[in-house]
């Protein structure tokens, strides 16, 4: 009998009544005596545990870029990084291989696994960059893979069907290897991470560090710190995406004082004190890669790994990203143009 | 905490990252529950967080019951302990008549889809607010001899759209030989009719060493988790003195039952699945629920629903539709920022 309108009321009635946005608890919680044994019984250490499960089911992906001349140690100082050979060192003692003419984008993946947690790491190489007589605009290949990688997932983001997981081949975190000159940044690098810094995470270090005493290291420091500064380049972890107070203390510590990380790879093992170290020997002694007062890898591997892998991905994802989807949203009035090869990824999904 | 022992790199940390930061930025979480009004669904609500959420509601008579075909109460709930915040959880109650209003839970359920959808396609995400329906509790009356053909209908029309958990209202008024067989009843019913209810993510067994003592209980009844679906439970509004403590429990003259005895119901499964499993309900309804929307939704032109017909033509129709409406939104978008001067 009442079928039709009471029907329409009711969905009138009922964008009345839900609040729209979501209002603050309308009742008061009861004491907090009461509420503790909620939880007490249940243990937040099985929600914490289920997500430690979820996480190693899934495993995660990290791609990390690593730029800088030839001969610096990128390959070496990655390998290190993940204390395995997930790099190849390019050979420079081979005369056969010549340094490319541009510079390439090499991306190799890697599966490893540790404690259960399994990781597939890209490393992708940057060779050519700065090695040439004319460097003029050698950043536009990099800044155009990154660029093109944002593209890949938006493309994937937009699809009816998208799969459940979305491969992630974004660039997370880019390494920018400074020459341990001890007097300045050189334009190219300036220039580098004037453009780069907006589209990626970049972390600056000054490699081979061996070369440089303790107080040369830290007049260097300062000075970098201080031309990054004036040229405004925001480099990772940027003031401005610090979330809370206790972000911003541990950040700050790191970025006025530890950065730019002056570093040692090396993928030789020696015995020093009954320890098995990793290490460059020399007639003067052994430079130890992971001993705080030699140089500073471990601060750069507990930064990038232990600590700050999360959020590394997460700017990412949720700044430089979609600042490009925002972009391209604006720039296209709309989708991305389609092409055949949108077509045919399509059609395999269905 | 950080070994350093040789080959030791360190991401194994991640998960423990992953955590912090989830815990930090804390998740909207909504709790629908479904049922017959009178079967105690604010009462159950309320021991749940046991907060008094609805103090003392007023109870319509027979004739206006008629005209108030849904009840729609809404009340968030912030749950902290020993600083680690859980997730806003907001509970919604719906008392449906027969045929007039499952049509109006389901728009409302598609309507939160539709905005979530709105809001993931727009330009900025920062901060889009999860409203989506994440979990449905089913209260089945007791009084019956399983599911009634409305208890049916309602959960045909529910499962493809939100996490069903089927509970059994006022448990109290069977014994236990009843409740197993009511239980026995709703399960092979549920299986006849295809429903899909949530299905508790399984346990691995090579993990029982790492699970701690307190938890061994709420593993023991995973691995059998279907014996407690349904949950037959009761809720209390009243404190009543048991051996010296104040505990929830209704007070009959043969004895008091007790709301969180596990001996009496299973509250307290229904408590401790809800609570650890939040992030599941969510992460389901986002790769399930919501993707199975948004995928239908933007299939639709405008044309009645066809088969699955792939060709190109369709393709091509479903993009320039897409097409469409972000023009339309881009559009609507710039020209409120062309009212904003000076800004970028």
């Amino acid at each position: 009998p009442h079928a039709g309108p009471v029907e329409s009321k009711n969905e009138a009635a009922m964008s009345e009544l839900v609040p729209e946005p979501r209002q603050k608890p309308v009742v008061p919680m009861k004491p907090m005596g009461i509420n503790a044994s909620l939880l007490g019984y249940i243990g937040i250490d099985t929600i914490i545990e289920q997500m430690r499960k979820k996480t190693m089911k899934t495993g995660f992906d990290f791609n990390i870029m690593v730029v800088g001349q030839s001969g610096l140690g990128k390959s070496t100082l990655v390998n290190t990084l993940f204390k395995s050979q997930v790099s190849r060192k390019s050979s420079g003692w081979n005369r056969e291989e010549k340094i490319p003419k541009t510079v390439e984008i090499k991306a190799i993946g890697h599966v490893i696994e540790e404690g259960g947690v399994k990781m597939k790491l890209t490393v992708i190489d940057t060779p050519g960059f700065g090695d040439q007589i004319n460097n003029e605009n050698c950043w536009e290949p990099i800044e155009k893979y990154i660029n093109e990688q944002y593209e890949k997932f938006l493309k994937e983001e937009v699809n009816i069907a998208r799969k459940k997981r979305i491969p992630d081949t974004r660039v997370h975190c880019c390494l920018y290897f400074i020459s341990p000159t001890g007097h300045s940044l050189r334009p190219l690098d300036l220039e580098f991470m004037k453009h780069l810094s907006k589209v990626v995470n970049i972390i600056p270090v000054i490699a081979k560090a061996d070369t440089m005493t303790l107080e040369e290291k830290t007049e260097f420091k300062q000075r970098v710190r201080k031309e990054l500064e004036v040229n405004g380049i925001e480099f990772y972890p940027q003031k401005e995406f610090d979330e809370d107070l206790e972000d911003k203390t541990e950040n700050d510590k790191i970025r006025q004082e530890s950065m730019p990380f002056a570093v040692v790879g090396s993928d030789k093992e020696y015995q020093v004190n009954g320890k098995r170290v990793l290490g460059r020997k020399t007639p003067w002694g052994i430079i130890e890669v992971e001993n705080l007062n030699h140089c500073e890898f471990a601060l750069l591997r507990d930064f990038v790994i232990r600590t700050h892998l999360q959020d590394l991905k997460e700017v990412t994802h949720n700044i430089h990203y979609e600042t490009y989807r925002a972009k391209r949203l604006n720039d296209n009035g709309g989708l991305p143009p389609m092409t055949v090869e949108t077509e045919e990824s399509h059609e395999s999904n269905l | 905490q950080f070994s350093d022992s040789a080959g030791y790199v360190g991401f194994a940390n991640l998960p423990n990252q992953v955590h912090r930061k989830s815990v930090k930025k804390g998740f909207e979480f909504t709790l629908m529950v479904v049922g017959e009004s009178g079967l105690g669904k604010s009462t159950l609500i309320n021991s749940l967080f046991l907060t008094d959420l609805y103090p003392e509601r007023y109870i319509p008579g027979a004739a206006e019951k008629i005209e108030r075909t849904v009840q729609i109460e809404a009340s968030t709930v912030e749950i902290e302990e020993r600083g680690v915040k859980l997730p806003d959880v907001r509970c919604l109650s719906f008392s449906p008549l027969p045929y007039h209003s499952f049509k109006t839970i389901i728009h409302y359920i598609d309507n939160q889809f539709e905005r979530y959808l709105h809001d993931e396609s727009g330009l900025n995400r920062r901060h889009i607010i999860d409203n989506r329906v994440h979990c449905c509790f089913y209260f089945i009356s007791p009084f019956g001899h399983g599911l009634k053909p409305l208890d049916v209908e309602f959960m045909k029309a529910l499962h493809g759209k939100v996490n069903i958990v089927p509970v059994i209202a006022k448990a109290d008024t069977l014994t236990l030989k009843e409740r197993e067989r009511l239980k026995r009843r709703v399960l092979d019913e549920i299986s006849e009719h295809g429903i899909r209810i949530y299905q508790l993510p399984d346990a691995d067994s090579d993990e029982d060493e790492e699970f701690k003592e307190q938890t061994r209980v709420l593993k023991a009844s995973f691995t059998s988790s279907l014996s407690f679906i349904p949950f037959a439970v009761i809720g209390s509004n009243q404190l009543i003195e048991v051996k010296g403590k104040k505990i929830r429990g209704r007070l009959y003259p043969w004895g008091v039952v007790e709301v969180e005895n596990p001996e009496h119901n299973d509250f307290l499964k229904l408590r401790t699945m809800l609570v650890t499993h939040m992030q599941d309900l969510q992460e389901v309804t986002q790769d399930l629920h919501y993707e199975n929307f948004r995928s239908e939704r933007l299939k639709r032109t405008g044309k009645p629903v066809e088969e699955e017909v792939v060709d190109k033509d369709r393709i091509l129709q479903q993009k320039e539709a897409e097409l469409r409406r972000m023009q339309e939104m881009i559009a609507q978008m710039q020209a409120q920022m062309r009212m904003k001067p000076g800004d970028d």
